[in-house]
């Protein structure tokens, strides 16, 4: 059974690499005609474009090209990135803790929230009603990320200047100590990771408050209530545990949405992580640059699914009985 | 569940308290930084690490960025042609040969900048190419006279030799590159010691900020400014007004109208060397008629679309010669196409179309330009659709030659005029080299005749003929010459100018290193 599963991640992850090879150069246009598309552009000698495409290897066949990028992907070398001139990796390396310090913060801080205001949504729902909190949830689940980003920069930038517009540090900011360093990166930070907040809150939300109202209709809650335990134990104990399957489910789904996620608000705000790198190397059609990003995204999405394959029957036993792996 | 909130309270205090602390904090360091240094800060992209292998050529900014860090032999300010590294140099008779004559200047690590240096710079660039437009392949060699004296051969004879080549080929050091093999992957800190008025202190690769400091012992004299930053702003105009940069370009009249309210000041680009024009498909089986060409210029309101777009009374509609009015190298006489809808619904009946003729446009992003025409061609009874492409898509179905019409801009128009070749012979590979290079034979010996040409006047003439050819021909229709507008803060630096015929091969920016050179 483990074999199994184990052997359709392969597979799903080899389809996924050979992908990743096709895609890009099916796109029309290579990175030529983006340099030569752009407006205000360079005008470009017959030979500085033979010995663009000679130095980028894309003179050789498609097989050629092939086999160097297979190579490439099982040593985690995918060449140099045409737009940036300079190692693929090197060039992740440089913008990647800027997306996993937002996306990681958003998810935290998601996760923590509409767990406590879904437990408590729910639990009032059955008792007095949460007209309120389910309503501006409902509202918030129904807006896109873009609006509510675009909102927060202008309102918390534009219009009350508390916010910086864009980028995630004060550029050159010499004689600061670490402290304000630190401060003034947080202070970049806080608009896109609102934005990935609220963005990611709602689901979340809904789906706690809903499992939360379910399982307390259940007859051991009322079993439990009238054992005399305390809310707050009973909400702990004994709803949150049985809500957490689905919730963590759809946790570890949101947490792989919040990285594509990650790709607009880092684009609204001008944010130096790999999502706003990805959406440059796809204008440019810088190909090793995609598919290292690609290979990235891949890698952490399939991995997120396999640790939710791997932590799921751990939390709940029925599981691993029906399913002995 | 109670300390769950007390938390995110807490975080939400931290927040508050930061930003209150780094505002304080950031205007605690403008008043200490404007007391000790003059920083100039201008917005604009990202163009990568900016050795003369690697640096981005989206837009000329990677170029101009390139020559703060190293000098080429020629340079160019208010005046025109100015000697740079180069103190004087003559050229032989025939055309063939530049003997130039140095400065005495020396490379940011002390190393003196010589003949050698100059030689080695010319060959290495035609093993390597130079990122920018520049056509090494008219070049024989370079010899070295003495240590201060330097004679370049050329293949054959070509007139802008001294602004196309001279100047804009960077020199580099001898001692650095010439052990690099292979210069698109040097990027040592080495890779970008050059003789200019700049270093690069710090260049913030994840955000595409730019530091530069002065260089205290440039050949040339002082230099006027301690820092120069270009910061990665998403909106200039907003960046202006919140004081994050100092100097910031934009196209849009309304922006100027409004900053100018405001305390700015503001340098409009003269000449404006740079165009929004029509590239026809000349192979297309009704648009290769240039009386059909013809008549879509008369159809097309070209003053009302560039008031329009621009927002400004003064823009200028654009020349069919190409060659803006503004520039020295213009030739009133060409015809130019006056808005006249009458006209141009008798030129179509003529042509026999009777039927409604359908036509679709390329643009690259949300064109404006696309939409008006739309609106001017539905009255001659044209239907036009607007087909959208991001860049590399755009460039890719235009070199297929599957389009009608596509909208592009341009800058460099104001410089030498050699881009008219270069643009229509198909030779230099860009928008037009696709397949429908403009197949003219008399355009064709005039723009090589014109190459030859040593005496100005001689060349002036035949860069009319061209103009005039073009103008009847219309292989291209520029719709407006489009004005870039600098805005700045006068109260930091107000040294700026506008370069005359643009700097190096026609950029219409204020991004002049001479502006900073007393």
């Amino acid at each position: 059974m483990k074999h199994v599963r184990l052997r359709s991640y392969v597979v799903v992850f080899l389809a996924l690499i050979l992908l990743n090879f096709a895609l890009p150069r099916m796109m029309p246009g290579g990175p030529i005609d983006f340099i030569e598309g752009q407006d205000s552009g360079p005008t470009l000698t017959k030979e500085q474009k033979e010995s663009i495409l000679a130095y980028y290897a894309l003179d050789e066949s498609p097989v050629t090209q092939w086999v160097r990028y297979m190579k490439g992907v099982v040593t985690l070398d995918f060449g140099t990135s045409f737009q940036y001139r300079q190692d693929v990796g090197a060039v992740i390396r440089e913008h990647l803790p800027y997306t996993l310090s937002l996306v990681g913060v958003a998810t935290l801080i998601s996760i923590i929230i509409s767990i406590v205001f879904g437990l408590y949504s729910g639990y009032q729902a059955v008792h007095k009603g949460d007209r309120v909190l389910f309503g501006t949830m409902l509202v918030f689940s129904a807006l896109p990320e873009f609006l509510v980003g675009m909102f927060l920069l202008i309102t918390y930038s534009v219009m009350l200047p508390i916010f910086p517009m864009s980028g995630a540090a004060t550029p050159f900011l010499e004689n600061a100590s670490l402290l304000n360093m630190m401060l003034d990166r947080i202070q970049h930070a806080v608009l896109p990771i609102t934005t990935l907040i609220l963005a990611t809150v709602p689901s979340l939300y809904l789906l706690m408050r809903n499992e939360t109202v379910r399982i307390m209709q259940a007859p051991f809650i009322e079993f439990a209530q009238m054992k005399g335990i305390h809310t707050r134990t009973l909400l702990r104990k004994h709803v949150f545990k049985n809500a957490l399957l689905p919730v963590f489910t759809m946790m570890m789904l949101r947490v792989g949405l919040t990285f594509t996620g990650a790709i607009f608000v880092e684009t609204l705000f001008s944010y130096p992580g790999i999502g706003k790198l990805l959406r440059d190397a796809i204008v440019s059609r810088d190909y090793p640059l995609m598919h290292g990003l690609f290979f990235l995204f891949t890698s952490i999405i399939l991995m997120i699914n396999l640790l939710t394959d791997w932590i799921y029957p751990k939390l709940d036993p029925r599981i691993r009985k029906e399913d002995p792996m | 569940m109670k300390r769950l909130f007390i938390l995110l309270g807490l975080v939400v205090l931290l927040l508050q308290a930061c930003s209150n602390s780094e505002e304080q904090e950031s205007k605690a360091g403008v008043e200490q930084t404007s007391a000790s240094k003059d920083i100039v800060k201008i917005g604009w992209a990202d163009s990568g690490f900016l050795s003369p292998f690697t640096f981005g050529t989206s837009g000329p900014i990677g170029f101009l960025r390139n020559s703060y860090l190293f000098d080429a032999l020629t340079w160019k300010d208010d005046t025109g042609v100015i000697p740079w590294l180069a103190k004087s140099w003559e050229v032989s008779e025939d055309g063939f040969t530049y003997t130039f004559q140095l400065n005495e200047a020396n490379f940011h690590d002390g190393e003196p900048l010589t003949a050698e240096d100059v030689a080695f710079s010319y060959e290495y660039f035609q093993k390597h190419p130079f990122q920018w437009n520049v056509d090494m392949t008219k070049v024989e060699k370079a010899e070295v006279i003495n240590d201060y004296e330097v004679r370049i051969q050329l293949k054959e004879p070509f007139s802008p030799f001294i602004t196309e080549i001279a100047g804009m080929l960077p020199i580099i050091p001898k001692h650095i590159w010439s052990a690099v093999k292979n210069p698109l992957e040097y990027r040592e800190s080495d890779a970008l010691i050059g003789s200019g008025p700049f270093l690069l202190k710090h260049y913030d690769e994840a955000s595409g900020h730019y530091q530069f400091v002065k260089n205290e012992s440039f050949f040339k004299g002082e230099v006027v400014i301690d820092e120069l930053q270009y910061l990665n702003v998403e909106n200039r105009v907003l960046s202006l007004q919140k004081g994050e940069i100092n100097n910031g370009m934009t196209f849009k009249y309304d922006d100027v109208a409004q900053l100018e309210k405001e305390g700015f000041s503001v340098l409009k680009s003269e000449p404006t060397g740079s165009a929004v024009r029509i590239i026809f498909n000349l192979d297309h089986p009704q648009l290769k008629e240039k009386q059909l060409r013809q008549a879509i210029a008369h159809a097309l309101n070209r003053i009302d679309m560039s008031q329009k777009l621009t927002g400004s009374k003064e823009a200028m509609e654009g020349s069919s010669g190409i060659i803006p009015p503004d520039s020295d190298w213009y030739n009133p006489n060409v015809p130019q196409y006056d808005y006249d809808v009458e006209r141009a619904k008798e030129m179509l009946t003529a042509l026999g179309y009777e039927e409604k003729l359908e036509l679709n446009v390329l643009v690259s992003s949300t064109s404006k330009e696309a939409e008006l025409m739309q609106a001017m061609l539905r009255d001659i009874g044209i239907t036009l659709s607007i087909q959208t492409a991001e860049p590399a898509t755009f460039a890719a179905l235009m070199a297929e030659g599957n389009f009608d019409m596509a909208i592009t801009g341009h800058i460099g128009l104001s410089g030498d005029p050699d881009f008219l070749r270069l643009w229509f012979s198909g030779q230099a590979s860009n928008l037009y080299a696709g397949k429908s290079v403009f197949q003219h034979e008399g355009f064709t010996k005039l723009a090589e005749a014109q190459l030859r040409a040593q005496d100005e006047e001689a060349r002036k003439k035949l860069v009319d003929e061209m103009q005039m050819i073009l103008g009847d021909e219309l292989p291209t229709l520029v719709l407006y010459h489009r004005p870039f507008y600098h805005i700045y803060d006068a109260s930091v630096f107000d040294g700026w100018f506008n370069t005359k015929g643009g700097i190096a091969d026609g950029i219409p920016l204020v991004d002049n290193k001479a502006a900073f050179v007393r």
